[in-house]
């Protein structure tokens, strides 16, 4: 139970930014991504990004996003449910921010070649963050749920960061990105196909519903266990990592494989 | 804010007993997967919704608190005589120590492989009973899962290096991650390393020989510490030395006989591991 | 917010001594497998024979946990010294790796202890010598060279409550803080995807000599990482310290990558040259 206290208090310090999932997460994303990628798509995204991976560039984005000119990108990160849309200083209503951002690039990248390197580049780095973060159940904004706490071996916690730092690590601590990539990534080719087809905006609606499944699933009497909440919630971690890589590919192979 | 960090700092600091870490579960587990036949691959991963082993790994303490599973916590040590056999389950389960009554690996490993042998089981029961011989061999590697009832002072056993620490929980903590921050693909690069007949040696017997002779091993390792101890920060890295070979070694040993098990019940091929 | 996190990982740092945080030697067994990936399978089998079948990565930082148990070992440098005005490598550092790498020329005649304490001096410091903190300038205008105050041993930063050692920020935080949860399999899968030949052989072109005078010559020109904060030392109040910011952290954080790929693919074509026959 030391972890679980360790990670806990972890989860409360990073409880005020929106992390969505931590580097494990996203770097397992990526890793599944990658293994679905087209040996052309594959190719030319090393080429503008040093030869590395991508995985080397799934949680770039939480890294840089505090100092100018990155602080612009502060707010990709989250998106809000659709029936709140958020409104700017103007008073108009803004679209949800992660998914909107994914659209914009994956149109501006249509002809990648047209580009300069510096903006394919950051592109990559930015789709490699997002769509994983779009897939987060606690990155959808909820109103009801934004402040929300639970409370865990006794400590108080929210909702938002028992999820961005807990719950895949309460399971997952020893294992490698690399090997979660391998345990997770276990749908037949069809299933693959399935979960790749459809759109960003319908695999927001998707997140959205999810969210408010693991939202509803919390105990009623906020006290968080393995055995009431915790078991499950893996299960929907892991799922929604599975599906965000397998996506990511399908997004990075339309643009790339050509 | 600095009362926080105190605490934080303070929380890794504390070594509470419990059991490998997940990440030397996960290990063995992948040292085992390398191990696996193609057969055995096949049908643990139709037992296992299409999962391999190395994602159960830690599963039997993940269910530690979940109703039904409570019994499990009895399943991670085994009690042995002095003369290193496995202590007969009738006078373990009626010994006046609640940790030798506690110690019932080895009955558990045991019911888990007649059970996948009787090929009568639902398929929960049958991926539930995989998980369970995943972190039982595990565990039955771990030095100080071996429960010697005529020697309890043994788990008592402390050095101070820094602050005073128990010697059964760095074993279990420490004595491979204070030399190696090994995630459990790279125990596999590691230590998925010998050669035919040396795997042959170690997953020769039954699963009560191998039991025997570990017990015999692991009494060793209490000699390889002054009870009291302090150390310097040189002696403690010296000391450490000594350490690592040995725990490293029985991760790899675990994974092998992992293997052999799993093997031999789910491959035709392979005859099976007998239990006594 | 980040502050919070950077003086919670820093205090971590700065408070773990025999707990499993050795976060240098993450970088050294990224270093040695990346070194690992690229060696022949020849070369890869004929090391690995002398080291009892081990993989190169397992005696990565051999150096650090067994120094003090000989004398002979503890000689064994870590810190690579350079003249200032040249960069070029001086001292025993240089002397004692020139002379490993020729004592592995001959690794057949070697006896087999010296033979394994040669190669785990090897795959460790020189992967060492890769790292910007672990460069030491010298002053050699003089009869004698004279230390510099330029090294990370000299330096300290603070985060809101806690001094260290700039040093210990490199051997220890950087590479960590850069990717929490990764191995060093990670590190080498992602950093060494689809580098290209001309690359590979634009930073292994050369010898140990011009190597080290590259380290130098980039650590004192390019990365500037002893510019970059503040030379305040070891008696140097709280308030005249420099904070360590995320900014930082990001920007040494991508330097010890490029240079944990080069240090990994130089130590691979010394391993290919000496046991790839």
């Amino acid at each position: 139970m030391k972890k679980l206290n360790l990670l806990l208090l972890f989860a409360v310090a990073f409880s005020c930014t929106a992390m969505a999932w931590d580097n494990r997460g996203h770097s397992t994303i990526a890793y599944i991504a990658e293994r679905h990628l087209t040996p052309r798509a594959k190719a030319n995204i090393e080429s503008y990004i040093g030869g590395r991976s991508i995985v080397y560039y799934a949680a770039w984005m939480d890294f840089n996003r505090s100092t100018p000119p990155m602080d612009v990108t502060r707010d990709w990160h989250v998106d809000y449910w659709t029936n709140e849309h958020r409104t700017d200083a103007n008073g108009n209503p803004q679209p949800p921010c992660s998914v909107s951002q994914i659209k914009r690039i994956v149109s501006d990248m249509s002809d990648f070649r047209t580009l300069s390197d510096s903006l394919v580049s950051i592109n990559i780095k930015y789709l490699v963050h997002l769509v994983g973060d779009m897939h987060c159940p606690v990155h959808i904004d909820f109103p009801t749920s934004r402040p929300m706490k639970v409370t865990m071996e006794k400590k108080p916690v929210k909702v938002h960061a028992m999820w961005d730092a807990y719950v895949l690590n309460s399971k997952h601590n020893g294992t490698s990105p690399m090997q979660l990539a391998e345990e997770f990534d276990i749908l037949s080719a069809e299933q693959i196909a399935k979960v790749q087809s459809g759109h960003p905006d319908q695999w927001h609606l998707e997140t959205v519903e999810i969210s408010k499944k693991v939202i509803s699933m919390l105990p009623e009497n906020k006290k968080v266990t393995y055995d009431n909440y915790l078991n499950e919630a893996i299960k929907y971690a892991e799922d929604r990592i599975t599906v965000a890589g397998y996506r990511l590919a399908a997004i990075l192979n339309s643009i790339f494989d050509k | 804010m600095k009362k926080f960090i105190t605490i934080i700092v303070a929380l890794l600091t504390i070594q509470s007993a419990s059991a490998w870490s997940k990440a030397i579960h996960a290990g063995i587990a992948a040292i085992a997967d390398a191990n696996l036949t193609e057969q055995t691959k096949e049908s643990i991963r139709q037992a296992l919704d299409g999962r391999n082993i190395v994602y159960s790994a830690h599963w039997m303490y993940d269910m530690e608190k979940t109703k039904g599973f409570e019994q499990t916590k009895n399943w991670r040590s085994v009690a042995v005589a002095k003369n290193n056999k496995p202590l007969n389950p009738k006078k373990s389960l009626h010994h006046k120590e609640d940790i030798v009554r506690r110690a019932q690996g080895l009955e558990a490993l045991a019911a888990a492989i007649r059970a996948i042998e009787s090929e009568k089981l639902s398929k929960e029961e049958l991926a539930n009973n995989i998980r369970y011989i995943v972190t039982i061999v595990g565990d039955l590697h771990c030095p100080t899962h071996y429960i010697y009832p005529e020697a309890l002072e043994l788990r008592k056993m402390s050095f101070t290096y820094n602050k005073k620490q128990s010697y059964v929980s760095y074993w279990e903590h420490t004595s491979v991650a204070g030399t190696f921050n090994w995630k459990s693909n790279e125990f596999v690069h590691q230590l998925n390393r010998k050669s035919a007949e040396q795997i042959a040696a170690i997953t020769k017997g039954s699963i009560t020989n191998w039991v025997t002779k570990n017990a015999a091993e692991y009494r060793e390792i209490y000699s390889l510490l002054e009870n009291g101890t302090t150390f310097s920060q040189k002696d403690f890295r010296n000391w450490q030395n000594k350490i690592y070979p040995i725990s490293t070694e029985q991760v790899a040993i675990a994974g092998y006989r992992l293997a052999a098990i799993l093997n031999g019940l789910f491959d035709s091929n392979v005859p099976n591991v007998k239990i006594k | 917010m980040k502050r919070l996190i950077l003086a919670i990982t820093i205090t971590l740092i700065a408070a773990s001594t025999n707990l499993c945080f050795g976060w240098g030697r993450d970088a050294h067994a990224a270093i040695a497998y990346i070194a690992e990936r690229h060696l022949t399978p020849t070369a890869k089998a004929n090391i690995e024979k002398c080291i009892d079948g081990h993989s190169i990565v397992y005696y990565a930082s051999w150096l650090d946990n067994h120094r003090a148990e000989q004398k002979s070992w503890g000689k064994l440098a870590h810190v690579a010294h350079y003249d200032v005005a040249t960069c070029e490598p001086i001292g025993k550092p240089y002397k004692q790796m020139k002379s490993t790498i020729n004592k592995l020329k001959k690794y057949r005649e070697l006896p087999d202890s010296a033979l394994k304490v040669s190669i785990y001096h090897f795959v460790h410091s020189f992967g060492d010598y890769h790292c910007p903190g672990h460069v030491a300038f010298y002053d050699c205008s003089g009869e004698k060279p004279k230390r510099l105050r330029t090294s990370s041993y000299d330096f300290y930063l603070k985060t809101k409550k806690t001094r260290m050692q700039y040093h210990k920020l490199w051997d220890s935080g950087i590479v960590q803080m850069g990717q929490p949860g990764w191995g060093y399999m990670d590190w080498g899968h992602a950093l060494d995807s689809s580098i290209s030949q001309e690359y590979i052989d634009s930073v292994t072109a050369g010898s140990l000599k011009d190597w080290m005078r590259d380290i130098a010559t980039k650590t004192q020109k390019e990365y500037r990482i002893y510019e970059k904060v503040p030379q305040k030392d070891k008696d140097a109040a709280d308030n005249e310290l420099s904070v360590v910011d995320g900014d930082m952290m990001n920007e040494f954080y991508e330097i010890a990558a490029k240079q944990i790929l080069i240090g990994g693919l130089r130590m691979a074509k010394v391993i290919n040259e000496i046991f790839g026959e």
